[in-house]
């Protein structure tokens, strides 16, 4: 039964909320502190060296063998078939495991080694060659899983199976928001790509609340869903049908909380394309970042984003990328793929470093897998394709406490078996957290009767990653 | 800090509790979740070889002492270890994140101390009876409520809360039972004419019911429209829902409705309906990734039939036990695969067919009434036809002069060119060989033979695109240079797994000769296999011959001219051989699949018609007539829908021990069993059917206690029991152990009548209690209602806020049943992920209940999502509850409901419903708060007056036409109203 009666919004909300408009706990993807719920410690466990991640995640599988791990063997001895000795019996996928001949297969393009570091680029990154002495180069990476969906989920979950939390999920419940008209956690996807299917889980909440999953701000008019007003109500009278709310919720258990979360969807209305409006960036952002950060839902406009929701106070962007996933036809496809990324990648670290966010911001890079040394399909002069291998790929790291200038782990002359320093999925994760100031074995939720971590019961700090 | 903790330990422990500790309800919690890890039921992960699960083990002897001495504190090991200021010896120790509280301490340092008894965990143990209490009698409606107010008194200061308003209590009662809000006309005649009796038999009664509990076991049940892996095609299991929508209206006894869905196809001459349960075990995700290991995932299906009938129906977490020995709860490793053995005897792929739509075996047809009579028709016209040829057989007259009949004989013995890699087709001019790739001119058993290199085949054309129903024989030359493990001779179809085989094949598997006709592999396919290996070394002249059938017993495999010693691998051939493209066959290689390297072939022949020469005119008449009747009658089988269901194979595969859960580390054959712990004296299930005949059994200490909990939660919101994911020992005690004992008790006595129970829940003078307003005291004594002082704060679910609006609006389309609809969602969201499109339906497609909404498991309807639907990869048995904004943002601009809110609004207009009378239409009684809207509606009426051109954009909103009478600004200012009170709390919050 509700009580007939009136009162002013505005005034209801400043004696309930002493002031304040702001209910923190009620945020997209904003946990109360960390710790007022009973988890171990205040918050971090330990100082954090970033407050921030921007993840590039290059979907699809990127060959390691094109563009950061420089095997002049296969081109050696392209051609001939992957020694039983180098392979030793394991497993492939279905997609190439009947074929009767596995051929070497030598990348068609030129390394050269760049920077201080002397790190060992394709010809492919450009940009990402002038910046080698700001990364950190891990060549020794391998997860469990052969097939796209168990990769990426994996990667982001840290299970295979379909409902755990993803990483994101885990950084907000872990870490709260740092700002209070955004979400903390939010996904870009470059439109238009194709390849590789993405799925909501992998930026899911899981079992966590769901407040902690990723926001996607999608290009275009409506960058949340349901954001923009239908037509015929406009802010003005979209604040007049709020306030007409006020009058149906009063004293109503839960009504106060109703009421918080209005006022910062009314918020959300405004901030969000704020965000997505780059009107106010000089020209000098598009030199930097490349022409295509004109065009929303692009890799380079969604990175120029990236840089812009973090400014905002967001924790968390998750880029994504498809079409790395180059069983045929590699030499054009995997070309696209850098064209349509490089230069925009080393643009954001270049530019974070310039607005002195690069030492607490750290900046992922990666697929879920790295590709066979052999040529999946017919190997010819000019074409060639790979495999998904799940046992060596690379990726980069940047920023926010990791070593710059670092070259780590090592794979065999063929590029098919890490013989030094192996980085595990969850070892990533594991260091991922560290660097933000959580201890991966004691950030846990409750579930089932169980503890669950991001890093299952693995997971390694990578020291020599670290600064 | 540590000196400190222990000063207080020592002073909690002077404390004597002055009541016995109890066990299950203080004890256990704490063991299990703070020591159970590394000291409980898995004996792998032990550590110190102490367990403390059993008290056995927690009184063994270590080495001159014991963890726990009963009664003796000194000599208690535990004491010592939980209070110590050593690191190095306290435990939980330090790393583990875990630690006591000094109130924890207290209750194990008092528990030894009073003897230290152990009783088995109270979900194992059978259901205890106990006396209904007394209660006083003039609140208490039902024994419910005397179970209820006791625990109250018990409590002290708490008291139940006064009675919700008729109208309240009515728009709660018609959200809980149907899932909609009470009709103006039920409104209109409650309190005056009806009880509160009848209204809940009428609500019962009501066909919204049964789509109301069936969207609640949707997400048990893990529905979806598509599979769900990867690119997430669409699938079609509706007819599963509507089976589900369908037993809950008839009142399916519970029993039956488990039985059906566990075993249904194992019952005694199963029904239609037994069948379509089954289909329950086959929603799981399923894959069609390309290269995916068809062992991996189909191991992965066989273990969530397992998860979830363990979450289902007994509320356990089986997955725990897959990799290891349960951490938690007395289920070890051998028993998750005993009792995964029940699950994996079907003839399933772990991938489904990405090159065709088959639809994954084991697949129970559908025919209409139609199609049923017609194919009914079209069998006996094959028996007739069948009985003719025999006869013409009988009377069969050796005619020299005999008509040949319309075979087409085609033969390809490379030995002529036309290009390079072409050789032409004797005896049909058109049919050509060509050489895909790589091949070899080498000697040939006549002139020249081919050898390929198992990547790159022989592509024919004009000949071998055949039918089920088209009687064929293939042969051609070999010469093999050794054994061959696998390989792929003659065949047409797309690919193996990735078509799951679809089409007809000749292969070489185990050295020996293997043909099969497949729909789908395995489980729709006819197959033979030679028993002989294939000799080596020699050239020899292998033969498929088949005679139309569609049976493997109509499949002759040759060798040399002689018919050879063969086996029958499986005989199931029900539909198309045709799908998946090229229609032309090839040799020699396929996709994804091992082709023939090791030797050389020469002379193959295709022949399209009966195997052997007729002889007769007669016979080739009756051979015509039989291969038509059989034609019509595929082509109208091919047209009936499937539904993946159960179906037990022939020979049942032992299920090994997966060391690890890892698919490819099967260790020994462990034979199938139950948890041992669960109803342990009861004899061990065969099969299935037996299987939920345990589950079943009255005697068993979950099934009913979990579905009368289900079914309590269902009606208040929160469950007697709040943690219904884990029942096991690291779930909570229900809020009233005896009460859902006795529910338990009761359900099973009434023959597992839902109907009956919910109609006695919703009865009790517990469900009519009011919300606690926000500064009623019970709200800081109570603040779960886990005394059930108040009925709990609960947001219409996801269904409910979008079927509430249609319903208010009249927009709702009552129709019950059928394939799933596409109502609005904003454009782009399945294209950004998988490049498919998203094509809203047209019409009453828009307005059917969110039940029936399409669901694309990579990416579910948003505004579902968003008001925190399941996302129905998994079994989920409770949903989270969360506020978020952009809930908000549903509400305000999802065009469903905005639409909603301005065909609310026409009615109004129409019908002249004042504020005052729409807030009585809407359920909230005759005192509610709309009149106070009345200024704000006529500013918005101003204002769209002055500014027409936003009148007629908001209007334009949705499909619904507006009509051309009614004042513009009038409609538009209604419908702000309308669309203002449907985002608030009063319309989004039960009463």
């Amino acid at each position: 039964m509700i009580p007939p009666r009136s009162l002013d919004r505005r005034d209801f909300l400043r004696r309930t909320l002493g002031g304040s408009l702001l209910v923190p706990s009620l945020s997209p993807g904003m946990a109360p502190l960390a710790g007022l719920l009973g988890r171990p410690k205040q918050g971090l466990h330990h100082a954090a060296k970033a407050k921030r991640v921007i993840y590039l995640f290059q979907s699809g599988g990127p060959s390691q063998l094109e563009t950061f791990d420089y095997k002049p063997l296969l081109n050696e001895r392209n051609g001939e078939q992957l020694p039983d000795s180098v392979r030793r019996g394991q497993r492939l996928t279905g997609m190439s495991g009947n074929q009767t001949s596995l051929p070497l297969a030598g990348a068609q393009f030129e390394f050269a080694q760049h920077g201080e570091s002397g790190a060992w680029v394709s010809e492919l990154l450009p940009h990402t060659a002038k910046i080698v002495d700001k990364l950190c180069i891990v060549r020794s990476m391998y997860t469990e899983a052969i097939n796209h969906d168990p990769a990426i989920t994996f990667f982001l979950t840290g299970s295979q199976i379909a409902g755990r939390p993803s990483m994101g999920a885990w950084l907000s419940y872990a870490l709260g928001s740092m700002t209070k008209d955004l979400p903390s956690f939010v996904v870009l996807v470059t439109q238009g790509k194709g390849g590789q299917p993405l799925y909501a889980r992998l930026w899911g909440a899981g079992f966590l609340p769901a407040r902690y999953q990723g926001v996607q701000l999608r290009a275009g008019t409506d960058p949340v869903l349901y954001l923009e007003n239908v037509p015929g109500i406009d802010r003005e009278r979209r604040r007049r049908m709020l306030d007409a709310q006020a009058e149906l919720q009063g004293l109503q258990p839960g009504d106060e909380a109703a009421m918080a979360k209005e006022e910062l969807a009314y918020r959300m209305q405004e901030s969000v394309p704020e965000v997505a409006d780059l009107s106010d960036e000089p020209e000098e952002t598009f030199a930097l970042y490349g022409e295509d950060a004109r065009k929303p839902g692009t890799y380079a406009a969604n990175a120029l984003m990236a840089r812009r929701l973090l400014e905002r106070g967001v924790r968390f962007v998750q880029l994504f990328h498809q079409g790395w996933d180059q069983h045929g036809g590699l030499p054009g496809g995997i070309r696209t793929q850098c064209r349509e990324t490089d230069q925009a990648s080393a643009a954001l670290v270049q530019d974070l470093e310039r607005r002195g966010m690069l030492d607490d911001t750290l900046v992922v890079w990666g697929g879920e897998f790295g590709r066979t040394n052999y040529s999946q399909g017919k190997l010819t002069a000019n074409n060639y394709g790979r495999d998904h291998h799940p046992r060596c790929f690379s990726m980069w790291m940047a920023g926010g406490g990791v070593k710059p200038g670092t070259i780590y782990g090592e794979t065999d002359p063929f590029g098919y078996n890490i013989t030094a320093d192996p980085v595990h999925v969850h070892d990533l994760q594991a260091t991922l957290l560290h660097l933000l100031g959580i201890d991966h074995e004691r950030l846990t939720w409750k579930y089932q009767g169980r503890r669950f971590r991001l890093t299952d019961v693995h997971g390694h700090v990578m020291q020599p990653l670290l600064a | 800090m540590i000196v400190l903790d222990f000063v207080f330990a020592c002073a909690a422990l002077v404390q004597e509790p002055a009541q016995p500790v109890d066990f299950q309800r203080e004890v256990r919690p704490i063991l299990s979740d703070k020591c159970f890890a590394c000291h409980g039921p898995d004996a792998a992960a032990r550590e110190a070889d102490l367990r403390l699960d059993t008290r056995d083990g927690a009184l063994a002897d270590l080495g001159g002492y014991a963890a726990i001495a009963p009664g003796d504190l000194d000599e208690s090991e535990l004491i010592y270890r939980i209070t110590t200021e050593d690191k190095r010896e306290l435990m939980p120790p330090p790393e583990s994140g875990l630690s006591l509280t000094d109130e924890e301490r207290a209750t194990l340092h008092a528990w030894i101390k009073q003897g230290a008894e152990y009783t088995p965990h109270w979900s194992f143990a059978p259901l205890q009876q106990s006396r209904v209490p007394d209660a006083e009698e003039t609140w208490s409606r039902d024994a419910v409520d005397a179970y209820i107010l006791e625990r109250m008194a018990h409590a002290g200061a708490i008291e139940p809360s006064d009675d919700a308003s008729d109208a309240d209590w009515l728009r709660r009662v018609s959200f809980v039972l149907t899932g909609l809000p009470p009709t103006p006309e039920l409104i209109a005649s409650f309190p005056a004419e009806l009880t509160r009796a009848q209204v809940v038999d009428q609500l019962l009664a009501s066909p919204h019911f049964g789509e109301h509990f069936a969207a609640q076991w949707m997400d048990i049940a893990r529905y979806a429209d598509t599979y769900g892996y990867q690119n997430d095609r669409e699938r079609r299991v509706w007819p599963y829902r509507d089976w589900v929508i369908q037993a809950y209206n008839d009142n399916l006894p519970y029993d039956d409705f488990v039985r059906w869905q566990l075993a249904g196809d194992m019952l005694d001459e199963p029904t239609r309906e037994q069948l379509i349960a089954t289909a329950f075990q086959r929603l799981h995700r399923q894959t069609n990734e390309g290269g995916s290991v068809e062992e991996e995932f189909r191991v992965e299906y066989v273990s969530d039939r397992v998860h979830t009938m363990g979450t289902a129906f007994l509320g356990l977490t089986f997955e725990c036990a897959r990799c290891h020995d349960h951490r938690y709860d007395p289920i070890s490793q051998v028993e998750y695969y005993q009792l995964s053995d029940y699950f994996d005897d079907i003839e399933e792929s772990g991938l489904y067919s990405h090159f065709t739509n088959a639809t994954p075996t084991p697949a129970m047809a559908l025919p209409n009434d139609q199609q049923s009579i017609a194919m009914a028709d079209a069998e006996s016209a094959v028996a007739a036809a069948e009985a003719e040829l025999r006869e013409a057989l009988a009377a069969r007259r050796n005619l020299a002069q005999a008509v040949p009949d319309d075979d087409v004989e085609v033969f390809f013995d490379f030995d002529t060119w036309s290009e390079d890699r072409v050789s032409p087709g004797v005896g049909a001019e058109s049919a050509t060989a060509r050489m895909e790739g790589y091949f070899e001119k080498v000697d040939g058993v006549r002139g020249t033979g081919i050898r390929l290199n198992g990547d790159e085949g022989i592509r024919f054309s004009g000949v071998g695109a055949w039918r089920r129903s088209d009687p064929f024989t293939v042969s051609m030359w070999l010469k093999l240079d050794e054994s061959i493990e696998r390989a792929v001779l003659l065949h047409r179809s797309r690919a193996w797994h990735d078509a799951a085989s679809q089409g007809w094949q000749l292969l070489i598997e185990d050295g020996r000769l293997t043909a099969a006709l497949v729909h789908f592999w395995p489980g729709d396919m006819a197959m033979v296999q030679s028993l002989d290996p294939l000799p080596v070394g020699e050239w020899i002249e292998v033969q498929l011959a088949y005679d139309g059938s569609s049976s493997a017993y109509g499949m002759v495999l040759s060798v040399n001219g002689e018919p050879v010693r063969a086996k029958v691998g499986e005989d199931s051939l029900t539909r198309t051989i045709t799908g998946g493209g090229p229609g032309d066959p090839s040799f020699g290689a396929r996709f994804r699949d091992r082709g023939f390297s090791q030797g050389v072939l020469d002379e193959v022949r295709f022949v399209s018609g009966w195997p052997g020469p007729s002889w007769d005119p007669a016979v080739d008449v009756a051979r015509a007539d039989l291969r038509e009747a059989r034609r019509k009658r595929d082509e109208l089988r091919d047209k009936i829908p499937q539904l993946m269901v159960m179906r037990e194979r022939v020979q049942p595969r032992a299920a090994r021990f997966l060391d690890r859960g890892l698919y490819d580390a099967p260790k020994e054959e462990v034979g199938r069993a139950v948890p041992a712990v669960l109803l342990g004296d009861a004899e061990q299930p065969k099969d299935r059917r037996e299987l939920a005949d345990w589950l079943l059994d009255p005697k068993h200490p979950l099934t009913a206690r979990v579905e009368v909990d289900r079914l309590w939660r269902a009606v208040f919101g929160k469950g007697l029991m709040r943690t219904p994911e884990n029942w096991g020992s690291q779930g909570e005690l229900p809020t009233h152990p005896e009460l859902l004992d006795r529910l338990a008790h009761d359900f099973i006595q009434s023959g597992w009548d839902r109907k009956a129970m919910l109609r006695r829940l919703v009865l009790t003078r517990t469900f009519a209690q009011a919300r606690a307003a926000g500064d009623d005291l019970r709200r800081e004594l109570d603040p779960e209602s886990r005394y059930w002082s108040y009925y709990p704060d609960r947001r219409l679910t996801a269904e409910m806020v979008r079927d509430g609006a249609l319903a208010h609006s009249g927009l709702l389309v009552r129709k019950l049943g059928g394939a799933s609809v596409k109502p609005y969602q904003p454009a782009g969201l399945w294209q950004e992920k998988s490049g498919q499109t998203y094509h809203p339906s047209k019409g009453e497609g828009l307005y059917r209940r969110s039940l029936y909404t399409f669901w694309k498991r990579t990416s579910p309807p948003p505004s579902m999502m968003i008001f925190d639907a399941a996302k129905r990869d998994v079994c989920i048995v409770k949903r989270q509850e969360t506020q978020t904004p952009l809930q908000v943002l549903v509400s305000w601009n999802d065009p469903q409901l905005v639409e909603a809110s301005r065909v609310l609004a026409t009615r109004m207009l129409r019908e002249e419903i004042g504020l005052e009378q729409l807030g009585i239409e809407l359920g909230f009684g005759p005192n509610h708060v709309l009149p106070s809207l009345s200024a704000f509606l006529e500013r918005e009426r101003e204002a769209f007056a002055a500014d027409p051109e936003s009148a007629s954009a908001l209007l334009a909103v949705g499909e619904t036409p507006v009509p051309e009478v009614i004042d513009r600004a009038e409609l538009a200012a209604m419908t702000i109203v309308c669309s203002t009170i449907l985002s608030s709390n009063l319309y989004l919050m039960l009463p």
